[in-house]
């Protein structure tokens, strides 16, 4: 088990954002977090990954307990993720951007810098490899050069991953990556995660193009009002009248029978 | 006690006229979210107006204070539409805004001193000073200075007058609510410039006034707009950014607090603590005393 | 591949570094030497070489302070504290102890990047609009300490510093002048600060601190400690700025209150805006010019019989101005692109 979650709370005053959520993912598997808007669903990541702490519950991750684990630290342990509303490094170049997420894999301090050090100059020579690799794996290396917010939209969601690849993660977490996407950049972007899964990373995904998550999740979980209400397989899901409910209200899934 | 309590009666005054600053400040802050750094020279400039009126036009207390609170209006809508609009008007307002009212601040501070000369000037004597009794405390008597009791008086009248335009006109609420959320109010239809303007407007009275208080109590000079802007700032923060209430208690509590130490500690440090006290507060509560929790959407 | 740069490598007349340094070498020897090979006649005045001293202490100063407002993007009204806190913990070392200069710069140094760290504790809670008055609060207190604590000489200050030695030979003596001495010692120093910088800027630690200028919770998502870097940006910039102090400590012969003032600390924080945020040649220029600029107005406000100074009008106008036409700075990189 790569990572799990054990009755996770995360409470904002008396608003209960997730309520006892467990969760689990294994190695190499693509699981999908769906659900209505304001479900819980990025609250859930920003637990995950320490940039909120659960108010309650235990967060593991290859054994650890991270639960109260600082981001920096999660992700030096292998767990990336990018956001909803894209944050790059909007000023700086794309390939900044990657050496950048380089960062928890060096150790150079300020010292190395100023004698220049055999360790700097091996770890330049190293992001220069990364910077190449993470971006020819999301095919915008020609782009290097740019700076990240002049990119095009659907680029920037692939820089967003290609950042995530250079810090080397063995669990990707994304958030909607395809929001906002025409069908030409989605069909790019599944193409990408399938490539991804092949490689075996574990990924989270929370989206919304409910084709895109049926293709390539091997398990959905279905997040209502804080609360996790369903999981399976795809087609098990899609049929669940509980999911169905939430989605469309009160009454849709009872037509068939009422 | 006897003095413990004095002290803080002496502070309530002083209190008052940070408070007005204050609000100043976070009215403005609240709508266009940029620290109106030249505040601080509004209130010196109200100063200056109360005091050329008084001492060449005789004019008495109450048309005085009216005249400067109605100058302060107009440099404070001056300095948005000089200073502010342009870049408002480019979107490139959070990024510059402060930088310009340093700027801004600079020019005027210093076109002052060129102007009025760098020599300290009085008022004249408006109303006669004399220690009104209070209460007594045993055989010895709680006072207050008549000018104190004025200007407490003033601000009282004001901080009414400002709750009451805020909680029951239109244009009022359209500030508090402009104070949320600015663009959706654009959406709305409100006329967003001209809000603009109004609160500039307020804050430059509420400033103007503040400096006339001090005046009354103190010579007054080109260069004191610095400090006063900065402790009208940090009651602002100490009360909560955003918060009309909160501004009033931070200045009434910084007030305080300035008596005490120069009562008790040292009049040296009688500056110095209240930004002590600001960092302390800042450090365990950054939303201030009453402030509403600022939180970044991920 | 190209190597990934923040700056262009390219300095002043698309000269390199290394180039800029040697001539600026060997134009500052020459100020300090060219009177003795002219018969001991000050052959250049001593008023230029007092401001020449004055630019590259600026310039140390707004090298200091690009740490935060530069690399780390926040702005500081309160660097003059740290500037002041080297100034006088060398004059209460020199005239209680009687430490050597060099020693007490030292001791400046770790005095201010211990006091750094409550400012930075502050940056990390606080931001934007807030932590520009923490920052002008906190400097505004050293003054009143150095005002209220007899020790310090109250609005006086401490005055009769005597001259460091460097190998037994009073600095003073060491060139033609009194002062060519200090213009050897700050050029050596400038030059430093601005290898370290320009070393940092390009390194691991200098992407850190892009990476939290641009967005904290992306760069503490990326794995950076942004904690440690803000502090880390805090104690680098308070002990620049405090080598600054104690050097003008000592070539002033005297500290006063009036280091910490808050006009000091928007001076310098003036200095890295119109030098162009980040770069370091815009630090020097940057320091040069608000050197430069005030006494050629001082100079107008004499030669015209003006009874007020016009250079603080016109330093409010430049800014004014500048946020307007090129907010990035003279040689900033543009940073917020419209539309």
């Amino acid at each position: 088990m790569l990572l799990e979650t054990h009755k996770v709370t995360k409470a904002f005053g008396g608003l209960k954002a997730n309520s006892e959520i467990d969760f689990h993912i294994d190695e190499g598997e693509i699981v999908a977090i769906i659900g209505p808007n304001g479900s819980g669903k990025t609250t859930f990541y920003n637990v995950i990954t320490g940039i909120s702490s659960a108010t309650s519950g235990q967060v593991v991750f290859k054994g650890k307990d991270i639960t109260h684990m600082h981001p920096e630290k999660i992700t030096e342990l292998g767990m990336a993720r990018t956001f909803q509303n894209i944050r790059l490094f909007g000023n700086l170049t794309v390939a900044e951007n990657i050496v950048i997420a380089r960062h928890c894999r060096r150790h150079t301090g300020i010292w190395d810098a100023v004698v220049n050090s055999k360790r700097q100059r091996d770890e330049i020579a190293t992001n220069e490899e990364f910077v190449k690799k993470c971006l020819d794996y999301v095919g915008i290396y020609d782009k290097k050069d740019w700076i990240a917010k002049n990119l095009p939209y659907g680029m920037q969601r692939r820089l967003e991953i290609a950042r995530v690849l250079a810090t080397e993660p063995s669990l990707i977490l994304l958030d909607e990556p395809a929001a906002g996407m025409n069908p030409h950049e989605k069909d790019e972007l599944v193409e990408i995660i399938l490539r991804l899964k092949s490689d075996n990373y574990s990924i989270i995904l929370i989206e919304h193009a409910m084709r895109m998550v049926m293709n390539i999740a091997e398990r959905v979980v279905v997040f209502d009002h804080g609360q996790k209400i369903a999981e399976g397989k795809p087609e098990e899901v899609k049929n669940d009248p509980v999911v169905i409910e939430s989605y469309l209200g009160k009454g849709a899934s009872g037509n068939g029978t009422a | 006690m006897f003095v413990f309590l004095q002290q803080i009666i002496n502070g309530l005054a002083q209190g008052g006229i940070y408070s007005l600053i204050a609000i100043g400040w976070t009215t403005v802050f609240g709508i266009v979210g940029v620290i109106n750094w030249t505040h601080g020279e509004v209130y010196m400039l109200g100063a200056y107006v109360g005091y050329f009126v008084t001492t060449f036009l005789h004019l008495p207390l109450i048309p005085a204070l009216l005249v400067s609170m109605l100058a302060g209006m107009v440099i404070a809508v001056l300095v948005d539409e000089v200073g502010y609009r342009p870049l408002r008007k480019r979107g490139v307002l959070a990024a510059t805004g402060f930088i310009t009212a340093l700027g801004l601040s600079t020019i005027l501070r210093y076109s002052a001193s060129a102007a009025f000369t760098v020599n300290p000037r009085a008022y004249p004597e408006l109303i006669e000073q004399e220690l009104l009794t209070l209460f007594r405390v045993g055989d010895s008597a709680i006072t207050i200075s008549s000018l104190h009791l004025i200007i407490l008086i003033g601000t009282f009248v004001i901080m009414v007058a400002l709750e009451l335009f805020m909680k029951r006109t239109l244009t009022g609420k359209a500030m508090l609510a402009a104070s949320q959320d600015m663009q959706t109010l654009g959406l709305m239809g409100v006329n967003a410039e001209l809000l603009i303007k109004i609160t500039f407007a307020i804050s430059g009275a509420l400033g103007a006034a503040a400096g006339f208080f001090i005046g009354l109590l103190y010579a007054i000079d080109p260069i004191m707009g610095a400090l006063a802007g900065l402790k009208g700032w940090s009651c602002a923060i100490l009360g909560g950014i955003g918060s009309i209430a909160g501004s009033l208690v931070g200045g009434i509590l910084l007030g305080i607090a300035e008596s005490l130490t120069a009562g008790f500690i040292s009049t040296g440090y009688k500056d110095a603590i209240g930004f002590a006290i600001m960092i302390f507060i800042l450090l365990i509560k950054p939303s201030g005393l009453m402030g509403y929790k600022f939180e970044e959407k991920v | 591949m190209k190597k990934l740069r923040i700056n262009s490598g390219e300095w002043l007349f698309g000269l390199s570094g290394r180039v800029t340094f040697l001539i600026s070498a060997i134009l500052i020897l020459f100020v300090c030497f060219v009177d003795k090979f002219h018969g001991g006649k000050a052959w250049i005045p001593s008023y230029t070489q007092h401001i020449l001293v004055t630019c590259l202490l600026s310039a140390l100063l707004a090298l200091g302070l690009n740490f935060i407002s530069g690399y780390l993007g926040q702005t500081s009204l309160g660097h003059a504290a740290f500037y002041g806190i080297g100034a006088y913990t060398t004059a209460v070392l020199l005239t209680y102890t009687g430490l050597n200069f060099w020693l007490s710069i030292f001791v400046g140094m770790l005095m201010s990047m211990l006091l750094a760290i409550p400012l930075a504790a502050a940056s990390l809670r606080v931001k934007g609009q807030f932590l520009v008055v923490i920052t002008y609060a906190f400097c505004e207190i050293f003054r009143y300490i150095a005002i209220n604590v007899p020790v310090l000489g109250g609005t006086g200050g401490m005055a009769g510093l005597k001259a460091p030695e460097v190998f037994g030979v009073r600095i003073t003596k060491l060139a033609a002048t009194n002062k060519g001495g200090y213009m050897i010692l700050l050029f050596l120093l400038v030059s430093v600060a601005a290898f370290f910088s320009w070393r940092v800027q390009r390194s691991r630690v200098g992407y850190a601190f892009a990476a939290i200028r641009e967005d904290e919770i992306a760069a503490e998502a990326m794995g950076i400690n942004v904690k440690y870097y803000k502090t880390l940006a805090m104690v680098i910039s308070a002990a620049i700025c405090s080598i600054a102090g104690s050097i003008q400590a000592a070539f002033a012969t005297m500290v006063s209150p009036e280091l910490f003032s808050s006009t000091k600390s928007i001076q310098i924080f003036s200095m890295v805006v119109i030098g162009g945020r980040m770069s370091i040649k815009g630090m020097i220029l940057g320091g040069s010019l608000m050197t430069i600029l005030p006494e050629v107005f001082h100079s107008v406000k004499d030669m015209a019989g003006l009874s007020f100074d016009p250079w603080n009008i016109l330093y409010g106008l430049l800014l004014v101005v500048m946020m307007r036409v090129r907010p990035q700075g003279i040689w900033g990189r543009k940073e917020k692109d419209e539309g």
